[in-house]
């Protein structure tokens, strides 16, 4: 029970830092510069940024503090431990599965450490129908550089796992590209385990990063702290009512007040935040668009063995089919690490047939597509709505558009899989059964039924919700993050994005955390210099901000 | 072959016709027939004694043991369920126990499974998963959804606990004498 690696927040230095269990406690100081609610991406970052800047720093986190020595590579502690609604998300009507963070350090900690930067297409679709032209690549590319260098964003060196081979052998053969992928490790153990919280702190979660740093210059964590609602008059935020993750909310309510309020609490969590404060919403956006780059499966049985289980969970993506020239959905490929509660999660089905792919799984070899939603009129995302008792649920009708991108995406991947070899093929579908040629899986394809709860849907990557955009009428807040109708209210995380990404999202929403940050520091009186950018001054000064406000 | 399928069909169409009355009814009837159920059985923290009867039914069909495997020593499994439901959000386990109400009540589950005598456990193991396999394509979209939802659930459970991972040749995570190591327990 000793383990080598030394956890960061059991350190004499940690012991220190101002971190309140709101279940046990809450802080006596309730004024701050900057509250920030959410500790993923979107939070780490600015916390990082505006306490480097000398800003007094609360961050609210509704989920737990765990840290390296609670990592032991269980899936069942961690599924339940870390993830919303108990690794039991999903859409409203129960059609699609949201694996998503809950814990210091947000989604950071159980991701699979994929980085991509935004794609091109992304911003630039984001200019032309959202007015973002602040955001283009030339700017983004100095904020892109910072993140990398700071989070050791390095393509794979080690050998990429079977599950992965497979995927980049079965490209090559078909005349597919395909590339590496970069990841935010240092020192990596090439455990696979990267899911279920790294032990090693090889990731550079924001648990290991940006929040270690921010604790060290005093800003104060307060975890297991739900944040209620955000308290504004006027067009002037007050603070945010809080009260503990779990236990007697009505009692135990408390009150932080704060001259800027930064919602972190990512796609489904923030426009949840807003919707319970009754924030200004005369154009009802708040919670529209948001996306899930829905995730379709492909299973195939291979004779040697694959051991997906092992290894860098994702090391090998294949853009071919991610803008395709006509209209139709764009998807990028990848593979899921295989250990047998996910993989289990990912296979459908039940019974005798299910069993039997179960028991050759280290000879399974699973691909998933991951759609490109939001850039089409027929796909349109979802909307977060609350519940009775006002937690979130996002409802998010599956379209005729999206069933054929999946179905050609799963037509896409048995072809790939039998290309690399593969003996047998198996979509993630409840009617599917092995097929052993092309042929048969592709007539397969067309004869199954393509609706909810019949063919897998997961999702790993929640987006939109808070979009930024140039106007109110189609958007919540503009290209610094700002809210459009609370002057002292920016909202920094995924939930920003107009569309989905088209690549997994961590890194992009790292690289605008860092400007928005920037941005806000020096709003409220405390410039700071991370980047030589002259694109992004240059750009400040077009929008009227004062030389010392720009970065 | 065929016969058998047109009769699994007209069976469960009829079925569907019925079910739909109790789906449009559920939402009165439920409350009546689980407020004597409501309290989770000793020793658990959320299953209740009719689900404990539920799972141990549906839990072999669903995971594909078969009908001769023994299952009586099933404790951990619902210890693990159990811990996993502690989980959830207060609205989504009511959701859930909803559904389990539904399928164990004496009305709905005679309504449901064309047998109105008997618990679960004195189904056969091939009628559940006659049974669970037309609920997974059924018309009904919340039986669709219950079906794959309780699915998903139980499997997951399942898989997770390391007394199972030998059958399906898993043969662990690596490095665990270095790294498995005394939670935090902050």
């Amino acid at each position: 029970m000793s383990s080598v690696i030394k956890d960061i927040y059991t350190t004499d230095a940690a012991r220190q830092w101002a971190i309140f269990d709101a279940l046990k406690t809450s802080p006596k100081n309730r004024d701050f510069d900057v509250i920030i609610i959410g500790t993923g991406a979107g939070g780490g970052f600015t916390a990082d940024i505006l306490s480097k800047a000398g800003l007094s720093v609360a961050l609210i986190e509704s989920g737990p503090l765990q840290s390296s020595n609670d990592f032991n590579m269980n899936e069942q502690q961690a599924y339940q431990s870390l993830y919303q609604e108990g690794g039991s998300r999903t859409t409203e009507d129960g059609a699609i599965s949201v694996l998503q963070g809950r814990a210091v350090g947000g989604t950071t900690v159980i991701n699979w450490t994929s980085c991509f930067r935004t794609p091109p297409q992304t911003l630039t679709y984001w200019q032309d129908q959202f007015g973002l032209a602040e955001l283009d690549s030339t700017t983004m590319s100095s904020w892109f550089d910072y993140v990398e260098q700071r989070l050791g964003i390095l393509p794979w060196q080690g050998q990429p796992n079977r599950n992965n081979a497979i995927l980049q052998s079965g490209c090559q053969r078909l005349g597919y590209s395909s590339n590496i992928i970069a990841r935010n490790v240092r020192g990596c153990w090439n455990l696979g385990f990267c899911g279920t919280g790294c032990p090693t702190n090889a990731k550079q979660s924001m648990l290991v990063s940006t929040l270690p740093q921010a604790l060290e210059r005093g800003a104060s964590l307060i975890y297991n702290c739900e944040a209620h609602k955000i308290l504004w008059q006027d067009d002037q935020v007050t603070g945010v009512e809080c009260h503990p993750a779990n236990g007697d909310h009505q009692s135990s309510r408390f009150k932080l007040h704060a001259r800027h309020v930064v919602l972190a609490a990512g796609a489904i969590g923030s426009p949840a935040i807003l919707l319970r404060s009754s924030i200004p919403d005369p154009h009802q956006r708040i919670g529209r668009r948001t996306f899930l780059h829905p995730v379709s499966a492909s299973f195939a049985l291979f004779e040697e063995a694959v051991e997906g289980f092992y290894g860098a969970p994702q090391s090998i993506y294949s853009d071919h089919f991610q803008w395709p020239a006509d209209q139709q959905i764009g998807y990028k490929l990848e593979v899921p690490p295989l250990q047998p509660m996910l993989a289990t999660g990912l296979l459908k089905g039940f019974g005798q047939q299910h069993r039997q792919l179960m028991q050759q799984l280290p000879y399974l070899q699973c691909t998933i597509a991951l759609h490109r939603d939001g850039f089409h009129p027929q796909s349109p995302g979802g909307q977060v709505k609350l519940r009775a008792d006002g937690s979130p649920v996002l409802n998010y009708p599956t379209t005729q558009y999206l069933w054929d991108g999946v179905k050609q995406s799963l037509t896409t991947m048995a072809r790939i899989q039998f290309a690399a070899g593969a003996r047998s093929v198996i979509p993630s579908h409840s009617g599917a059964q092995l097929k052993k040629s092309l042929q048969a899986t592709l007539q397969q394809l067309n004869q199954l039924n393509w609706q909810p709860h019949q063919a897998l849907l997961g999702s790993a990557h929640v987006m939109g919700g808070c979009g930024m955009s140039a106007k109110p009428e189609s958007g919540v807040v503009n290209h610094w993050g700002e809210h459009f109708f609370l002057e002292n209210l920016s909202v920094i995380d995924g939930s920003c994005f107009p569309t989905s990404i088209g690549a997994n999202p961590q890194l992009s929403i790292y690289a605008l955390a860092c400007r928005q940050a920037a941005h806000l520091s020096a709003k409220l009186g405390k410039p700071i210099t991370l980047i030589d950018n002259d694109k992004t001054t240059q750009a400040s000064e077009r929008q009227g901000f004062a030389l010392t406000q720009s970065i | 072959m065929m016969n058998k399928n047109n009769q699994g069909r007209r069976h469960f169409l009829k079925l569907g016709i019925i079910g739909s009355f109790t789906l449009a009814t559920a939402g009165t009837l439920i409350p009546f027939f689980s407020r004597q159920l409501a309290n989770p059985a000793p020793n658990y923290k959320v299953l209740r004694a009719h689900d404990i009867d539920f799972f141990h039914c549906i839990t072999p069909v669903i995971v594909g043991l078969g009908k001769y495997q023994p299952h009586s020593d099933m404790e951990t499994f619902f210890k693990a369920l159990d811990d996993k439901l502690g989980y959830l959000t207060d609205s989504i386990k009511h959701q859930l126990q909803q559904i389990i109400d539904l399928f164990t009540a004496p009305a709905t589950k005679g309504l449901l499974t064309g047998k109105f005598n008997g618990n679960w456990q004195t189904f056969d193991y091939e009628n559940v998963e006659q049974l669970w396999g037309n609920w997974q394509t059924s018309r009904w979209s919340v039986l669709q959804q219950a079906s794959s939802a309780i699915s998903q659930l139980v499997l997951i459970v399942w898989y997770s606990l390391a007394e199972h991972w030998p059958a399906i040749n898993y043969p662990g995570p690596l490095f665990t004498e270095q790294l498995v190591t005394r939670p935090n327990n902050f």
